[in-house]
């Protein structure tokens, strides 16, 4: 799943540290939920979210948030990004300790204990960074049907929340940060729509001096 | 997912947003009121003898109430709203909103370098005063350069946990220091003439007004929070946030010649310098009390350092997300520090230091007052290029009342005009050079041609890259297509139309 993916890029495998600040985290969290509905063609994304289709995927999250969609129409994809990033944290980690990859622990003072997420194993934790950064370096040795639309749409959004050069850290420079530009640019239509939002909020905090 | 009613998303937005109390707290404790009494407030009594400055501040309280009503009312109706140049931009047009950016960068990094200047004079005398130890204010402003400079790349501002409890504490000092001063008068009578407005007539007074105007800045951050407030958040935060900071400022000022005696300020200004206020309190309040005003002191020019350099990296990131500005500025690191264009700011902070040290400039004279005087002159044209895009905004609109539309905002306009037009012709008296002299009118007149420069800018993108032109202004909602960005063919030569990636969605798990 896109937020699952994204969920663990974001932490560091093995200490189960994000690598961003929470609220930034949190944002591209729920920029991932609403793009695995893009990618089942449930959402149109322009400044409004627009549903579409009529029927209801399996995944709990993902009903979870159409419910709210159908019962409040039209607003912002601004007001969504930052309703979802409410509880996207604890939603994506709660669907990946169900599937075993992380556990829950409560840490934190005893008059502030939060819930978070630590890895399980840390080779299935570091996957989706091995995979994509290793697509990334084929891409310049001329692979590119090896990256496809998930992997760029996680790309997409790892870049969104700040993390471009974590992400092209041992790509070989400058032709694997303008291949993702590109190639970001090519995507579904509202799937990049949907990534610009996730930006321009994580943009927003950080000018808000909330970031 | 749970069993309990779901919350609407205008419930949990607005849960998460700030409240009244949060935008006080930000704005009256960033406004740092020990530091501006004690630094460039007693300076301006020592170099200038203007004993209005009470008033002086109550009359600004007016004009930015004044101010308020428009600025305020367009901030519900703008995108970027924590930016003065941003309503200039959308009311007056982006040539008009590139000036105003141009015009902010410059006038809030001198802001940054004053306050740097100052931490350098004031550390000085107090580890002479204190502990005999004589280190030049250069090597003290640096070491304050290298602190803010890493905090500012790690995106730290002054609305951090440990700031903001200095931020309160100082708070709390200088109200018992005022109450102190206050309950001592000297010859035993509260001498009421620099709460009158008659004692504006004096010389090199309107000058002092830019720089009184510049204590005020913090007031524009509670717009900044306009997209993360409540919604009638930003006004009666505005407001109070406003109230309380100027009263306080008025009260403080007044506190000093309370204690000296009114005709004696300007004599115990230069007999004491910055040490001022900490020399009256002493005997009623002791050292203890007098070393944690000094440590406040120093605390809080650094946090207000550090809060201009957050104001200009932001900036400079919004402007580098539009390309105006390089591109590379727009660029946030995982911190969510705008940590490019941070870094480049303090660059620019150290070279002008590094300057102003080598033409020996007196630091509490030259950069902690007169540089924040001429920094606060940008501001004031800021503000009143804003008032007046304000009127323009919404003119033939009705979604405001009248007052708000365009009778606050002329009136601001008009005000804010007096005060500047005054300043112009005051200025060679507040830099204490004769009135031929060029340093009293290149100073006003260097925003000038910054605004210049940054309207040429502008034109020249309105005639070469188009597409950068038509986003100006669009703030954190730009997306960032790279219509300009060429991608090299890899090795291996594969055809056109192989790269592109599915229209069609799979959206299975693979």
């Amino acid at each position: 799943m896109l937020a699952d993916d994204f969920f663990r890029l974001t932490h560091n495998d093995a200490t189960g540290k994000p690598r961003v600040s929470k609220r930034v985290l949190s944002i591209g969290l729920a920029g991932a939920l609403l793009g695995e509905l893009v990618g089942l063609q449930l959402l149109d994304v322009q400044d409004v979210l627009v549903l579409q289709n009529d029927w209801m995927p399996a995944d709990e999250i993902q009903r979870w948030m159409i419910g709210h969609l159908r019962r409040e129409h039209y607003l912002p994809t601004r007001d969504w990004l930052a309703f979802f990033a409410d509880a996207a944290y604890t939603q994506v980690g709660d669907r990946l300790a169900k599937n075993g990859h992380v556990e829950a622990r409560k840490i934190g003072l005893p008059w502030n204990r939060r819930r978070s997420y630590f890895p399980v194993n840390m080779n299935t934790a570091a996957a989706p960074e091995a995979i994509l950064k290793t697509k990334l370096r084929r891409v310049a040795t001329g692979y590119p049907d090896d990256f496809g639309y998930e992997d760029t749409c996680l790309a997409g959004l790892v870049m969104a929340v700040g993390l471009e050069d974590w992400l092209l850290y041992d790509a070989p420079t400058p032709g694997a940060g303008q291949y993702l530009t590109w190639a970001v640019s090519e995507l579904y239509p509202p799937m990049l729509r949907l990534i610009e939002h996730t930006k321009a909020a994580v943009a927003g905090l950080a000018l808000a001096y909330r970031a | 997912m749970s069993k309990t009613p779901e919350p609407s998303v205008a419930a949990t937005l607005a849960r998460n947003r700030m409240g009244v109390p949060s935008i006080v707290f930000w704005v009256v404790s960033g406004a740092a009121v020990l530091t501006v009494i004690a630094g460039p407030v007693t300076t301006a009594y020592q170099v200038t003898g203007f004993k209005g400055i009470p008033i002086a501040y109550l009359i600004l309280l007016g004009i930015l109430a004044v101010f308020g009503a428009g600025f305020v009312a367009m901030s519900r109706h703008v995108v970027n709203a924590g930016a003065f140049y941003s309503y200039v931009m959308q009311g007056l047009g982006r040539p008009a909103g590139v000036a105003a950016a141009a015009v902010a960068v410059v006038a809030y990094s001198m802001m940054e370098i004053g306050l740097l200047g100052g931490f350098g004079a004031i550390a000085q005398t107090i580890l002479y005063v204190a502990g005999g130890i004589d280190v030049s204010w250069i090597w003290l402003a640096l070491a304050g350069w290298a602190l803010v400079a890493f905090l500012g790349s790690r995106g730290v501002t002054a609305n951090g946990r440990v700031l903001a409890v200095l931020l309160a504490l100082e708070l709390g000092t200088v109200i018992v220091y005022d109450a102190v001063l206050l309950a001592h008068p000297a010859h035993g009578h509260y001498d009421l003439a620099p709460l009158s407005p008659a004692s504006l007539n004096a010389a090199g007074g309107i000058a002092v007004f830019c720089g009184l105007l510049a204590s005020y800045v913090p007031i524009e951050a509670s717009v900044a929070f306009a997209e993360e407030a409540k919604r009638k958040a930003v006004a009666r935060g505005y407001y109070w946030a406003l109230g309380i900071t100027g009263v306080l400022f008025a009260v403080s000022s007044w506190a000093l010649p309370v204690a000296t005696g009114a005709n004696r300020i300007q004599a115990s200004a230069v007999g004491n310098g910055n040490e001022l206020m900490f020399n009256l309190v002493l005997p009623y309040l002791g050292q203890t009390f007098v070393d944690a005003g000094h440590v406040f002191f120093l605390t809080s020019l650094l946090a207000g350092s550090l809060g201009f350099h957050g104001i200009v990296s932001r900036y400079l990131f919004a402007l580098g997300r539009e390309r105006v500005g390089p591109p590379r500025f727009g660029r946030l690191k995982p911190n969510g520090a705008p940590a490019a264009a941070s870094r480049s700011l303090s660059l620019v902070v150290l070279a002008s230091l590094f300057v102003c040290y080598q033409l020996h400039a007196d630091p509490a004279v030259t950069l902690l007052f007169r540089l924040t005087v001429v920094a606060g002159f940008g501001i004031l044209l800021l503000m009143a290029a804003t008032s007046v895009a304000v009127a323009v905004f919404f003119r033939g609109t009705r979604e405001e009342n009248a007052w708000r539309r365009i009778l606050a905002p002329s009136l601001a306009t008009l005000l804010l005009a007096m005060v500047a037009g005054g300043t112009v012709t005051q200025f060679p008296t507040m830099l204490a050079v004769g009135p031929g002299d060029v340093r009293g009118w290149a100073f006003p007149a260097s925003f000038g041609l910054v605004a210049l420069v940054g309207l040429a800018h502008a034109l020249y993108l309105r005639a070469r890259k188009p597409h950068v032109y038509a986003a100006i202004g669009l703030g954190a909602s730009v997306p960032t297509a790279p219509a300009d960005i060429e991608v090299e063919v890899p090795p291996g030569g594969l055809a056109d139309g192989q790269w592109r990636l599915d229209a069609t969605v799979q959206g299975h798990r693979r």
